[in-house]
């Protein structure tokens, strides 16, 4: 059986792989401009960008990566090497983060070439209940985490969804980029 | 590390179309069957890749308490390989052509070399240790969605050869953009297509 019926898909992908980095970029600016909320709709999704960003820019032989580290704990210039690299056209491309949305609250790593989720753990509004028979526990727990990973897929669509409409809409140029290279410039020292 | 305990990592993919009669339990545990992972312990294959069951993988029969639960079809690729490198081959072959020449008064010809070349092949290989590895699958039957307990290209590419060759059902992998034109529709599906890479954040961005 041939391969074929990836490749369209693959291609894209590779045309459009600009998409997550942007995405990734845009939450982690939102999320440090709005005090980690994030809203859409009246639902407030808690987005923090823990420890570590790699940023990037370039291709190929141009290829420029950065990461770097959030070591300040009082939450003063955490990021400014980071704010820099965005400054210098570098956009994240992987990044630790945790999410939460109601009682649920998720930690995972996001790369931004596939927004797959990694190292996922459940931190808060999990209940493993234990079953007597022990292929039921595996089911169960199985099930009820398949559940928790899927509420985390929708949200990070939902995200994403949330960026590509304003990205594609003209309150992008107008009222977006500005209010995110203003909070940029802001802890750079440097006013465009 | 797995979809059942510990952090879990996955890749996920979108049926894109349905076989003739629609997918079944029958459908699934068929084409499971017929693809399951065959041992080669006690062999000198060099690589084995099938099907075995979710919480088993010493297990490759199908039967459906074992892979059906409520909205979701689970099962695991296992792939053994065992890996002779040609620099042992090679040392185990002067050995046997020193001991052939030793006890024939004459070294051996190109066909006689090659018989103990292959002998020693399938010997060295039936001793050596095999390499397992396993990716968990969960098919998301309700909504057609496929989770590959893995990341990385070469993962990927296993799972995707496995995928054709047992279901024969296309695959859309999802990323940023095709989730992207999944959740937009028209006209800004068309304006996604468009958008291309520019410099965004930094001093020079539009």
């Amino acid at each position: 059986m041939a391969l074929d019926k990836f490749v369209d898909y693959v291609q894209l992908w590779q045309e459009k792989i600009f998409l997550g980095e942007e995405f990734l970029t845009w939450l982690w600016l939102c999320s440090e401009v709005d005090n980690n909320f994030v809203t859409q709709k009246g639902d407030n999704y808690e987005v923090w960008f823990e420890n570590s960003l790699r940023l990037e820019s370039g291709q190929g032989p141009t290829k420029r990566s950065v990461t770097c580290q959030n070591s300040n704990k009082d939450g003063s210039f955490e990021w400014a090497e980071a704010f820099t690299a965005v400054k210098m056209n570098k956009k994240v491309i992987n990044a630790r983060l945790r999410v939460r949305f109601e009682e649920r609250e998720w930690s995972l790593t996001l790369p931004s070439d596939t927004l797959s989720p990694k190292s996922i753990k459940l931190l808060a509004g999990v209940d493993f209940k234990d079953e007597n028979d022990a292929m039921a526990t595996q089911a169960g727990t199985l099930i009820d985490r398949v559940v928790y990973f899927m509420e985390l897929t929708q949200i990070i669509e939902t995200l994403l969804g949330m960026f590509l409409k304003i990205r594609l809409s003209p309150d992008w140029a107008k009222e977006e980029l500005p209010r995110l290279k203003g909070w940029i410039s802001r802890w750079t020292g440097n006013e465009d | 590390m797995s979809f059942a305990k510990g952090g879990a990592t996955f890749t996920r993919y979108r049926i894109t179309e349905e076989p003739v009669g629609g997918i079944t339990e029958d459908f699934i545990a068929e084409r499971l069957t017929a693809n399951a992972f065959v041992d080669i312990e006690e062999t000198s294959e060099e690589s084995s890749v099938g099907w075995v069951q979710f919480f088993n993988h010493l297990n490759s029969t199908f039967p459906l308490q074992v892979w059906s639960f409520s909205e979701l079809a689970v099962f695991t690729l296992r792939s053994d390989e065992r890996k002779l490198p040609n620099k042992i081959l090679n040392r185990y072959l002067a050995i046997a052509v020193a001991r052939f020449t030793e006890e024939t008064g004459r070294a051996p010809n190109s066909v006689k070399k090659k018989e103990l070349k292959d002998a020693l092949r399938h010997d060295l290989l039936r001793r050596s240790l095999l390499d397992t590895s396993l990716l968990e699958v969960i098919w998301l039957t309700k909504i057609n969605e496929i989770w590959l307990g893995a990341a990385g290209e070469k993962n990927r590419a296993l799972f995707e050869e496995a995928w054709l060759r047992t279901f024969g059902l296309g695959l859309k992998i999802l990323v940023p953009i095709t989730i992207g034109l999944e959740i937009l529709k028209k006209p800004l599906q068309d304006r996604l297509m468009e958008l291309s890479d520019t410099t965004i954040f930094g001093l020079s961005g539009h």
